[in-house]
């Protein structure tokens, strides 16, 4: 199933274990290289900045080489679709090829196998008129496909969306009722997902896709909140299925999906915490803001401003509290990191993001709205020079 | 970890029965961490503090004096400087943690409103008159002085955006290319020389050790300045494009050897996509020069060629700074 040599990807995963133990000094230096000889591993992955030099190249080759074979076919537009169909899977050949060279997570078959589903999908889609479902399916089955054969972790995340697409295109051509428990199903469905997911992940026959499942399992998360929330099956409902809504009229159960909306966030941090589980955690945090977007959207119960002043002093404040609480670790908590962040260290990611997000004082005159009408230096800068 | 494979690994003979032992006890009282999730509401809770009562003063201008506001600004900025000031660690040229988890944050939370300070100062009192440059100039020498003496590297970025705003130019990642006007000549010299200077800065700061570990912070902004300066001027001055090609290989050249020496491969994917941009412009503006059909075809194969030539070179070089 797995195109890329298995002894290999055992041991990459033997290795990092290894690592792991090594950063926490359990094992030591020379006992790791130990490992390292121990379990080669003989695939060609460069450097992360490397893998993106190779992927941004490996895309202007074929897209090249993809326009230059289609100037010869600049008379004969009709059959343009099955041109893109048929490069799709000439690049998947050459997807192929690569990996028997050795490539894994090289930047080119990260490239390649990008490019081949994205020309078999736009040249099908070019070729005939396809319906909603019927794409659907089409993003499914080619997902899934690379999923499986290249332990992709973005097309184990959109093979996990297109299910549910599937499921809900094809309820709704089934009428009213089945329209009316969309939600439930998609609900229902989503929270199978993820349970699947975790058996698979707790299983251990599927190493391999580990990362796929993980990202899965956010997936699975995020669409069983989405599709119990009040905001999106209301918009959904009047959107798609003209439901019309008079002035001061809810959504039927409305005050289920309110639940919905409140108790699933409050519900993943709760399991997250008690199974002390970083995905369940990390996603409820996501969705708390989610839960104020909804709100804020139906019930302007106070000015923007003071929600921001109010959950910026419960933010410092609660973060303040844990750190001093778990000054010492309880119950098996800590306000320390690990030790797997030197990849962000060494990008100084965190300096990138707060030039990006609070950008000093040069503010332009446009933009700086929060300075009393936007001054600040940038309106002398800007303008001045 | 896996606690069977270690002890597979340890039947095999690759690690010690201390070194298996070392694995199960921590893997036992493994902790678990949350130091991002509250790293990230820290942040964000300065984030929405700060821009909140942006705001909040803003839309109660008329209702609150100007003075309490300046007032209030310039207390939190005094007392987060002064928390600062108190708990910090001794002052060394080398590197100095922060002393508590809270001390980045509250540094970033005074020196952010010690600029809204200077600027509602500006604004509303016309303070420093028309020397617009000193509104941007205080701020960012304060800053400067902050990041150095309390060894933050995201209020040094601020700074060296600052330092640019105050050239004229906006630096801000996404910004770069959209609020600059990279046609006109005064703003290509202006980045030409910043980006210089931001360059021989970090390697001053590496060779001085004084903050060694901010040199790449310099090198980082001044890297993508004198490039995107570089390119803009050959793109600007039609004639001399040749000219402009050279100084551009000159540079890459330079980022090159600096890549070399510090085996950083950031440096040489960054160098290898600019440069590559200025090559093909240059050839390109040669194969179209009399627009037939030849010339498409050319440009095409041209893509074809180089790109592949430029992934054997990637390889080559990773090959080459792994094993140095």
């Amino acid at each position: 199933m797995i195109a890329y040599n298995k002894e290999w990807l055992n041991n990459l995963l033997v290795r990092q274990q290894a690592d792991e133990a090594n950063e926490q000094d359990c094992i030591s230096q020379a006992e790791k290289a130990q490992v390292y000889t121990a379990y080669p591993a003989g695939f060609y992955t460069p450097n992360f900045f490397v893998r993106v030099g190779l992927f941004i190249l490996t895309v202007i080759i074929v897209g090249f080489s993809v326009g230059f074979c289609s100037l010869f076919f600049l008379d004969h537009t009709e059959h343009i679709g099955i041109l893109f169909v048929f490069f799709g899977c000439v690049i998947y050949g050459a997807l192929e090829f690569m990996v028997s060279k050795r490539h894994y997570k090289s930047g080119v078959d990260d490239a390649l196998m990008w490019m081949a589903a994205g020309n078999i999908i736009g040249g099908l889609n070019v070729m005939t008129n396809i319906s909603l479902l019927s794409n659907a399916i089409i993003f499914f089955v080619l997902s899934f496909y690379l999923f499986i054969r290249f332990t992709n972790a973005v097309m184990a995340a959109i093979a996990g969306v297109a299910v549910l697409a599937v499921i809900f295109f094809s309820l709704i051509r089934m009428g009213t009722v089945a329209k009316a428990i969309a939600p439930f199903v998609i609900l229902i469905a989503a929270a199978l997902l993820y349970f699947l997911t975790q058996r698979l992940l707790k299983s251990g026959r599927w190493k391999y896709y580990t990362g796929g499942l993980l990202t899965l399992s956010v997936v699975a998360l995020v669409c069983c909140y989405v599709a119990g929330n009040y905001f999106v099956v209301r918009e959904a409902s009047i959107a798609m299925f003209q439901l019309d809504l008079g002035p001061g009229k809810d959504i039927p159960f409305g005050w289920l999906f309110w639940l919905f909306t409140f108790a699933i966030p409050v519900l993943y941090m709760a399991r997250g915490i008690q199974k002390k589980d970083a995905v369940l955690l990390r996603v409820g945090l996501l969705l708390v803001a989610a839960i104020v977007f909804t709100v804020r959207n139906y019930y302007h119960l106070l000015p923007v401003e003071i929600v921001m002043v109010i959950a910026g002093i419960a933010f410092t404040g609660l973060a303040y509290g844990l750190i001093k609480y778990l000054h010492e670790p309880k119950h098996g908590f800590t306000h320390k990191e690990q030790k797997d962040v030197f990849f962000m260290d060494k990008l100084q990611v965190e300096s990138l993001l707060i030039v990006q997000t609070l950008s000093g004082p040069q503010l332009p005159a446009d933009t700086g709205t929060q300075f009393g009408g936007g001054t600040g230096g940038g309106g002398g800068a800007s303008g001045q020079f | 970890m896996d606690i069977i494979l270690f002890e597979a690994l340890h039947t095999r003979g690759l690690i010690s029965d201390a070194a298996l032992e070392r694995v199960k006890t921590t893997t036992k009282n493994k902790l678990f961490s949350l130091h991002w999730e509250l790293r990230t509401l820290l942040y964000l809770g300065v984030l929405l503090l700060s821009g909140g009562l942006g705001i909040l003063v803003y839309k109660n201008i008329d209702t609150i004096g100007h003075t309490f506001i300046l007032l209030f600004i310039a207390l939190i900025s005094a007392g987060g400087f002064f928390y600062c000031l108190k708990t910090k660690l001794p002052f060394s040229m080398g590197r100095v943690a922060p002393p508590n988890a809270f001390f980045d944050y509250v540094l970033l939370l005074a020196c952010l409103s010690f600029v809204t300070f200077i600027g509602y100062l500006q604004f509303q009192y016309g303070f420093f008159g028309n020397r617009y440059g000193l509104v941007t100039f205080i701020p960012m020498l304060v800053l400067f002085i902050a990041a150095y003496y309390f060894d933050h590297i995201g209020i040094l970025s601020l700074a060296i955006t600052s330092l640019c705003a105050w050239a004229g130019i906006t630096v801000t990642p996404t910004h770069i290319l959209k609020d600059n006007d990279f046609e006109s000549t005064t703003i290509i010299v202006t980045g030409l020389v910043l980006g210089t200077g931001l360059v021989a800065t970090g390697v001053m700061t590496r060779l001085r050790n004084i903050k060694a570990h901010f040199g790449f912070t310099y090198t980082n902004f001044g890297m993508h300045l004198l490039f995107i300066s570089v390119l803009a001027g050959m793109f600007t001055f039609g004639i001399l494009y040749l000219l402009w090609f050279l100084l551009l290989a000159g540079v890459a050249f330079y980022f090159y050897k600096e890549a070399i020496r510090e085996k950083s491969f950031y440096i040489l994917v960054v160098l290898t996509l600019y440069g590559y941009i200025g090559l093909t412009y240059a050839i390109i503006r040669v194969l179209t020069w009399n627009s037939d059909m030849g010339g498409i075809y050319l440009t095409f194969l041209y893509f074809i060629g180089t790109a592949v030539g430029l992934v054997l070179f990637l390889i080559r070089m990773n090959k080459k700074i792994k094993t140095l």
